[in-house]
């Protein structure tokens, strides 16, 4: 059962044609990763399936459970976790929480009960009472994912979200979304990190220049000992690109 | 050398911020064309400067010395009072709390004093600058009208004066024809006396008296004289009667003694001696006898004689008197004469009776001339008094002005009374500088932290996000007014006038309308910089055209229009109402409503302007 089904996408600024004919479909349950050079159209496909902007023409669909969602329903169990962070910096870690649960219409004992979760789950329960910005980098990108979470979404975005990290606090990152997908989640995931992308994604697609270059799965990757970063390479070099501008 | 590099870097950098760029161009611009829309009014006199004012006004038309059409038509054409007729005086005062008007005019029936008429001024001394200022400049207008009244009167008596000069001349002719007239009367009269001067009526009375005494006397002595002929006739006729009895009687005895006598006789023959001789004695005794009677009879018969002389005497001397009764008779030639002259009389008396009734002829002409004139005087003396009813001192004043302040009218607010009206003006900028920078910097600050993308991945509305937000932003506009408030009334005893929940409803409307801009501005903008100098664009504006530094009246016609309905004029005013004015809220809520509803639209404008 697929949990996005992305069905002929396509998106031009003025003459640049951004998204050329994306169609794509997404296993419910796996962790999906978008790959592409820069301005290859990972961030405009999502910026679409999040309702940020309208697509040209084509269409998408999530489903849980084999359940088309409505627009309403998408809202309640989709969620991002932006690559910038999206808390506010002069409240504090829990107080951050709070507002975000308020967005998804909780409150109460419910709430408090999630935040409790979030705050053990993500390592921020000794930062609770602490101003978002005197977290450390690796907190507040904790925090940006807390958030993101607050709602108890079956299907996340996650854009970077391991950008800017030492190694250490990026390896703990992963494991957590290992974690998600352990309870049934369903996470789409943008990076430029290969790595990254070979640890944590069952299946990944190349984006280039607006089109699905390649779409496989990792573990047949692997099974053929062949490394990801390679394979994006020349996909990306056989479109025109050269090395230094990927 | 550095220095150079960083400069033009600085000058690079700035120029590569196209929004800051373009309000940095357009600050000036903006600021020059405000100045000159606030302050390009071509009136500049100090006691005139405004440029259009509203004026409610109050006449009582109908009013016995005062023209209320006339002073209407002029106060009219009075270029910058806009007027704004009122009902009567509580609807003049009702005007200037609504802010209909700057300030009321009541014109009150004429004062028993020389007639003046009596005009309030009411005056809104919540902005006492300008209300005065028009106040005085109405109060000049008024002058001008009561000059320009005084002028006409005056030129009325002076016209009136030289009809009545002329009147007069006429009437001078007249009397001077009635001399005229008079002295020709007088002539005829004159004329007249010497005719009847003329007739000597004392002669004419003196021969008249004298004929008849004259006349009388004769005729009396006539008519005594021919008594007397009478009586003398008659005596003389029983005189001569008696007489000739007498003498018959006489004759008788005579004839009876001579009988005897013969008797005697032969008695004597027959008798004796001695008797004869007795007889003869006797006889001769009787002889005599007979001779003294016949000698008697003889005397009587002449006496009778001479009676009858006498009576033939009288009888001449009757046809004596019968010719002077004649000849009195014809003393009626006098008579004539007066008869003569009585004609004459009679033709002057003609002439007399002409004249009397030419007199009473002229006499009725004169009569009714003079009633003309008497008419005439009545008339001058009327419009003498019509105009004596205009007393020196009206002329020269003829309205009583009386000013009376239409808020804060109690004595003991009059140390307050300024810090009171600055309050709301104060509060009302202290909101907009507040609330536009909140409400813009605080969604600039979110948009940049990522909460849009937040909260348009959640189910919730954008429009109770933003609801929450302005609530939020409410709620801290009203707590920094209330700490303004709690100073002005703890602090400095202003007095509120209104109520509470006006107050409360005032300051929430303010609040929405400035943070509305904020919001409006946070549709254009994307950094915070930039919407701070996007709120100083606005919020310079609003401060030249709000009236504060530069009151509405002041301003070109156009101006006002946009002036009066921009949120911080708006928001003094209803501010105003409330603190100083104590009007409630339901007579402002077309104030209100052009504070909110641009406020919902500008909302609405800047919430959906920018999708993230």
């Amino acid at each position: 059962m697929n949990a996005l089904e992305v069905n002929k996408i396509t998106k031009s600024y003025g003459k640049f044609k951004v998204l050329d004919g994306v169609s794509l479909k997404l296993p419910e349950g796996e962790i999906f990763g978008f790959l592409g050079p820069n301005g290859a159209g990972k961030s405009t496909l999502i910026r679409i399936l999040l309702d940020f902007e309208k697509q040209d023409s084509g269409s998408f669909s999530f489903s849980l459970a084999g359940k088309k969602l409505l627009n309403k329903e998408v809202k309640k169990k989709v969620s991002i976790v932006p690559q910038d962070l999206c808390f506010y910096l002069d409240f504090s870690v829990e107080k951050n929480l709070e507002i975000m649960g308020a967005l998804y219409g909780l409150g109460g004992i419910k709430l408090h009960e999630r935040i409790e979760r979030l705050l053990e789950t993500w390592s921020l329960k000794r930062f609770r009472s602490r101003r978002a910005k005197n977290l450390s980098g690796g907190y507040k990108r904790l925090l940006n994912l807390a958030c993101g979470l607050i709602n108890d979404p079956a299907i996340i975005f996650l854009d970077e979200p391991t950008v800017g990290l030492d190694p250490k606090i990026r390896k703990t990152f992963w494991k957590k979304i290992v974690q998600l997908r352990t309870k049934g989640k369903t996470i789409i995931i943008t990076t430029h990190y290969m790595d990254e992308a070979e640890v944590l994604c069952d299946r990944v697609a190349l984006i280039v220049k607006g089109k699905i270059a390649e779409e496989l799965s990792v573990s047949d990757l692997r099974k053929n000992r062949k490394k990801l970063e390679d394979l994006f390479i020349k996909i990306v070099e056989e479109q025109g690109i050269k090395r230094e501008d990927i | 050398m550095k220095i150079f590099r960083f400069a033009r870097k600085e000058f690079e950098l700035v120029a590569s911020q196209k929004t800051s760029l373009a309000l940095v161009i357009l600050y000036p611009a903006l600021i020059v064309l405000v100045v000159a829309l606030a302050f390009g009014s071509q009136n500049v006199e100090p006691q005139s400067g405004f440029e259009r004012a509203d004026v409610a006004y109050y006449l009582p038309f109908g009013s016995s010395n005062f023209d209320s059409e006339e002073f209407l038509d002029h106060l009219s054409q009075v270029e910058r009072l806009r007027l704004h007729r009122a009902k009567s005086p509580d609807a003049v005062k009702e005007a200037i709390d609504q802010g209909i008007a700057r300030i009321g005019v009541v014109v009150h029936e004429p004062t028993s004093e020389f007639e003046r008429v009596k005009i309030s001024f009411y005056y809104d001394n919540s902005a006492p600058l300008v209300s005065k200022m028009v106040m005085s400049y109405a109060y000049f207008s008024i002058q001008i009208f009561a000059n320009n009244k005084s002028t006409k009167i005056l030129h009325r008596i002076w016209e009136n004066l030289d009809t009545i000069t002329k009147r007069l001349d006429e009437q001078y002719a007249k009397i001077n024809g009635f001399e005229e007239g008079l002295d020709g009367a007088k002539q005829r009269i004159i004329d007249l006396e010497t005719k009847i001067n003329s007739i000597d009526i004392a002669s004419l009375k003196s021969k008249l008296n004298q004929f008849n005494a004259h006349y009388l006397d004769s005729k009396s002595k006539i008519a005594s004289a021919k008594e007397d002929l009478a009586e003398a006739k008659t005596t003389l006729s029983t005189y001569r009667a008696k007489l000739v009895d007498t003498s018959l009687e006489l004759s008788t005895y005579s004839d009876t003694l001579k009988l005897i006598r013969g008797d005697l006789q032969q008695i004597k023959n027959a008798s004796f001696e001695p008797i004869k001789s007795q007889l003869q004695s006797v006889e001769n005794e009787l002889t005599e006898t007979i001779t003294k009677i016949d000698s008697s009879i003889a005397e009587i018969n002449s006496a009778i004689n001479d009676i009858d002389d006498s009576q033939q005497k009288l009888t001449e001397l009757n046809t004596e008197l019968n010719s002077a009764d004649s000849k009195l008779d014809s003393a009626n030639l006098t008579v004539e004469e007066f008869k003569v002259a009585v004609d004459d009389l009679e033709t002057t008396l003609t002439e007399v009776k002409g004249l009397i009734r030419d007199s009473f002829d002229y006499y009725e002409q004169t009569k009714s001339n003079l009633a003309e004139t008497k008419t005439l005087l009545d008339d001058l003396t009327e419009t003498i008094e019509k105009f004596m009813f205009y007393k020196p001192e009206f002329l020269v004043r003829p309205f009583i002005v009386e000013e009376n302040k239409m808020y804060l009218v109690s004595e003991e607010y009059l140390p307050v009374e300024k810090t009171a009206i600055l309050i709301p003006i104060s509060l009302t900028i202290v909101l907009m500088l507040t609330c536009i920078l909140i409400a813009s910097i605080s969604t600039i600050v979110e948009r940049k932290q990522g909460l849009n993308v937040r909260l348009h991945s959640s189910p919730t509305s954008k429009l109770s996000w933003v609801s929450g937000k302005i609530l939020g932003q409410i709620m801290f506009a009203l707590l920094e007014a209330l700490i303004i408030l709690a100073i002005a009334i703890l602090v400095f005893g202003v007095p509120l006038m209104g109520s509470i929940l006006d107050l409360l409803i005032v300051l929430v409307a303010i609040s929405l309308a400035f943070i509305s801009i904020g919001v409006f501005l946070t549709g254009f903008t994307s950094e915070q910089s930039t919407a701070v100098l996007a709120s100083l664009l606005i919020m310079i504006p609003l401060l030249f055209l709000g009236g504060i530094i530069f009151p509405i009246e002041f301003m070109p016609f156009y101006v006002q229009g946009i002036a009066s309905a921009l949120p911080l004029t708006l928001g003094i005013q209803l501010l105003t109402n409330v603190m100083v004015k104590g009007i409630p809220l339901i007579y402002a809520l077309d104030k209100l409503l052009v504070l909110v509803v641009p406020a919902f639209i500008l909302l609405l404008v800047g919430i959906f302007r920018k999708k993230i």
